[in-house]
């Protein structure tokens, strides 16, 4: 695959499963940072309710 | 505009943009946001598995920020989305093995177009209609269809959404038929998902949006394995989006507080019918009036809501606005 790296492709070759999990992972992860990041930022402004859950 | 590798400034710009739009929008309906993701792609030059893949990739991360606030308002109900994701990942893995045949076939594009095209405008008009018949702020009346018809034992209560009892594999049904079309066409699954949730199960619209982002999250993370195993990931446009979207999901979850559940269910179908028509004409070959009638859509709406949740907000710091309608439940909780 042209669009892809050559690390990419390395990593696709030996093991895909293993490149697809650290795909996965890494955007879940970095989901997670963000999204606490943003929830101290609006926490910090007072911006919209923020209550915990039922 | 895509020629593979690092991204130009403009594409990069451009990736950012739809990422944070559809962060508003996917956040604020309970949808993946792939029916605009990947058409926005696909007209910004990825090739289609690609674009699925791609999307399905920041969808993953996006979903997580969405869900984290929706928790936090007390919108999702876990039991019913633990029940949905028993047939979600086996419907997304039918799904994915689909595209995968379909690729090796010359005319996999336009299935996939077609395909998605049938069930943007069913699902849209049938939405379409219901919140125009609807009055006020209520949830669409009469007795759901998965509660009447269904009554297949293990019953199981779901007292987050006040339902008290329901077949356990209509739940698991519905999972498996939505994990399906999510991973074929490249959804989260959600547009179809919280439409049956409402309409099937009879579930309250805020409690279906976020169950569905939880779904979402799970069944965009499945796809986007199955995806990147088979190199059809672009790491550096989904990242670029996922920086868009953190900050458009958080403002879109927040809105859901503020607008009534008829407006969202409204708001959704005319999202859903215009997407439908951005496919329509890419399939004519008037690839230019589909990149603006998407764009139209996604700047409009998502401008419509942050619109919404500002003025909200304004009138609520200055003691002015009205209660929101869940207020005294965060409050409790």
């Amino acid at each position: 695959m042209e669009e892809n790296t050559v690390t990419h492709r390395l990593l696709l070759d030996i093991a895909p499963n293993a490149y697809a999990i650290v795909v996965v992972a890494g955007m879940a992860s970095a989901g997670l940072v963000l999204g606490t990041l943003l929830d101290q930022i609006l926490r910090r402004f007072g911006i919209g309710p923020q209550g915990g859950s039922r | 505009m895509y020629a593979g590798s690092v991204p130009t400034l403009s594409l990069g710009l451009a990736l950012a943009l739809v990422g944070f739009c559809v962060g508003v929008a996917g956040s604020f309906f309970g949808v993946g946001g792939a029916f605009l993701v990947t058409p926005a792609l696909n007209i910004l030059g990825f090739p289609m598995a690609l674009a699925i893949g791609t999307d399905l990739a920041h969808v993953t991360g996006k979903s997580v920020i969405a869900v984290m606030r929706h928790r936090k308002l007390g919108h999702i109900d876990w039991r019913a989305g633990l029940f949905l994701l028993l047939g979600t990942l086996p419907g997304v893995k039918l799904g994915a093995m689909a595209v995968m045949a379909l690729e090796h076939t010359s005319s996999t594009d336009v299935v996939l177009r077609f395909t998605y095209l049938a069930v943007l405008t069913t699902v849209g008009l049938l939405m379409l209609r219901e919140a125009l018949n609807t009055r006020g702020e209520d949830e669409p009346g009469g007795s759901p269809l998965l509660r009447r018809r269904l009554r297949l034992k293990p019953l199981v209560h779901l007292p987050a959404s006040g339902i008290g009892g329901i077949s356990v594999w209509g739940l698991v049904l519905l999972g498996l038929a939505t994990g399906f079309l999510s991973a074929f066409l490249g959804v989260g699954g959600g547009f179809i998902r919280v439409p049956a949730l409402v309409y099937l199960v009879g579930m309250p619209t805020r409690i279906a949006v976020g169950t569905d982002l939880l779904e979402v999250a799970f069944s965009g993370g499945y796809g986007a394995f199955l995806y990147a195993r088979e190199a059809r990931v672009d790491l550096v446009a989904a990242m670029v989006m996922l920086l868009g979207a953190s900050v458009g999901s958080q403002l879109g979850a927040l809105a859901t507080v503020y607008v009534d559940p008829r407006r969202i269910r409204l708001y959704l179908a005319i999202m859903v019918l215009g997407s439908a028509a951005a496919v329509l004409a890419r399939q004519m070959g008037l690839v230019v009036v589909s990149a603006i009638v998407l764009w139209t859509l996604a700047l409009s709406l998502a401008g419509l809501i942050l619109y919404k949740l500002a003025v909200a907000i304004r009138a609520e710091k200055s003691g002015a606005g009205k209660p929101r309608p869940d207020e005294a439940e965060v409050e409790c909780a």
